[in-house]
């Protein structure tokens, strides 16, 4: 597989890379046998790159994402964000998680404030950061709701709120638009390019749906399973905003399924 | 709650009623002897002079203040002693396989012997009174409180703490912050359980010949055979507990965000 990996470094103006990975190969070990899950991963991400890891359930790409935040170690090779290794999770490579995780005592207010408090921070700039990404994610009107008397898609506004405020170096995001119904799906999808636009973070994004990576990535990192690891790298030149009626859009939408059909066969 | 029709909110009161009514008749009837259980009226004029009757009337007259302070205080040690040491230790035990390990089996031993059995111990290491009231009432609240603090602290969802934890925040502020509001639901009914058991240890504690205290109070009133005596410091105890109970939970509410919020 690794001979039809299409590098796709040659773009011109390369952004200079944030986050590096070498070499990543995670192994587990159950009783007595042996789980390859991560094998040989490495990638770069540039600066302000929107990159998709992209591919089917069990292929470890949230293992992956756990070794960048820094919750699990590496079998083998390492992590590094802008130059220096990663080896604990930190506010430098925030996650946005599939799953609700915000503080249920909290309302949407506070939760957005939590990671800002305790940074000697005065509460006066606590309170305008806050405004301004409450305002950010519009939610000024839901302030002062608790995170249980919200939609889901409000609470994954809230939960990207609550780390952009950190100004991560690199916005991990996994799968965090899959529990949500179709249609708020697409809105959370155009938000974020809203978002990335204005404040034009580095972002991760792990997802199996093909048509939000292609939605979503300037590239498209495709992964297959047993054992985990990158199988092909894709390019999506697409002007923004992609219309998901376009050929050309069909085209790398058809392209990465047949990619993905090729694996499960093999 | 007050969104409700009226008869809703009579709800609560149809049971004590049907009991009270029930009281009366068999009262009026004759048919239980006033010696085993007197009639509600005189029970209603031996808590009116045990309340508010002037000390030196009768043997009880006036005396509830000074008994309910006695009985309050011992309780408020009591339980104050299991809750500094139930909380913490319960919550180092649900996160800390060491801790776990240390205490557990230890824990579960003592907890397997029943609370009175610790009194005749307790008599001849601190005598009647206070102090084996305290100790008594502080090892019967400690294992609710344990117990309880460790299952919440294990149960705090771990996706929490990772994000606390991928935010930057510390130890410290992890604990206050996301631990101990992620256990509350679990925290609050420890403590509960623990106070009311408090209750009911600071009787047997008091059952022992202390001059003060509602527990003493009941005892003294088998002696002197004033049956009306016992069941109004039973009811007093019911009143003080309860009370006690609604002032925990208020007290938490003020102090803990998680408690007022939660679901």
């Amino acid at each position: 597989m690794s001979t039809r990996l299409k590098l796709v470094s040659a773009q011109p103006a390369l952004p200079e890379a944030v986050l590096e990975v070498q070499g990543l190969s995670k192994i587990f070990r159950v009783n007595q046998t042996t789980f390859h899950a991560l094998e040989n991963i490495r990638f770069q991400a540039g600066t302000g790159e929107l990159i998709c890891v992209l591919g089917p359930s069990g292929c470890g790409k949230t293992t992956l994402l756990k070794i960048l935040s820094g919750f699990i170690p590496p079998s083998a090779g390492q992590v590094t964000l802008n130059g220096l290794p990663v080896f604990r999770p930190g506010p430098d490579r925030c996650v946005v998680f599939q799953e609700d995780a915000l503080f249920p005592w909290l309302t949407v207010a506070e939760n957005i404030a939590f990671g800002l408090k305790g940074r000697g921070l005065g509460s006066q700039s606590v309170r305008q950061e806050t405004e301004r990404f409450l305002s950010l994610v519009n939610l000024e009107a839901f302030r002062d709701y608790l995170p249980r008397e919200i939609s889901g898609g409000m609470k994954q506004r809230v939960a990207l709120a609550r780390v952009l405020i950190l100004n991560p170096k690199v916005l991990l995001m996994d799968e965090p638009f899959a529990a949500l119904d179709a249609q708020t799906r697409e809105e959370m999808q155009n938000f974020l390019l809203a978002l990335w636009k204005k404040l034009s973070h580095t972002i991760l994004f792990v997802t199996h749906d093909v048509t939000e990576a292609v939605t979503l990535a300037d590239r498209i990192l495709v992964m297959e399973k047993n054992p985990g690891r990158i199988s092909h790298e894709i390019a999506v030149p697409l002007k923004r905003p992609r219309m998901r009626e376009t050929d050309a859009f069909h085209h790398h939408c058809k392209h990465l399924y047949a990619l993905l059909r090729t694996e499960k066969a093999g | 709650m007050n969104g409700r029709p009226k008869p809703y909110q009579l709800l609560p009161w149809i049971i004590p009623g049907v009991f009270l009514l029930a009281w009366l008749m068999v009262s009026e009837t004759g048919q239980v002897p006033g010696y085993l259980l007197p009639h509600p009226k005189d029970i209603g004029e031996a808590g009116y002079t045990y309340i508010f009757g002037l000390v030196g009337d009768g043997p009880y007259a006036g005396r509830f203040l000074t008994d309910a302070a006695a009985s309050l205080l011992r309780v408020a040690m009591g339980f104050s002693l299991a809750a500094s040491v139930g909380v913490p230790l319960g919550i180092l035990t649900g996160r800390l396989d060491w801790v776990e390990k240390l205490f557990s089996a230890s824990v579960n031993g003592i907890r397997a012997v029943p609370g009175i059995s610790w009194l005749p111990l307790s008599l001849v290491w601190f005598g009647i009174g206070m102090k084996t009231t305290v100790f008594l009432i502080s090892l019967a609240a400690f294992f609710p409180i344990y117990l309880n603090a460790a299952a919440g602290a294990r149960a705090v969802p771990p996706i929490l703490l990772q994000t606390g934890a991928m935010m930057g925040v510390g130890r410290i502020r992890g604990t206050f912050a996301i631990l101990i509001p992620g256990a509350m639901s679990h925290l609050m009914a420890g403590l509960r359980l623990g106070l009311g058991v408090s209750w009911a240890y600071l009787v047997l504690g008091e059952l022992t010949g202390v001059s003060r205290g509602l527990g003493a109070v009941i005892m003294d009133a088998r002696m002197s055979g004033q049956i009306d005596v016992i069941i109004v410091g039973i009811a007093l105890i019911a009143f003080l507990g309860q009370s006690s109970d609604y002032l925990l939970r208020s007290l938490l509410r003020m102090l803990f965000k998680s408690a007022r919020r939660a679901p």
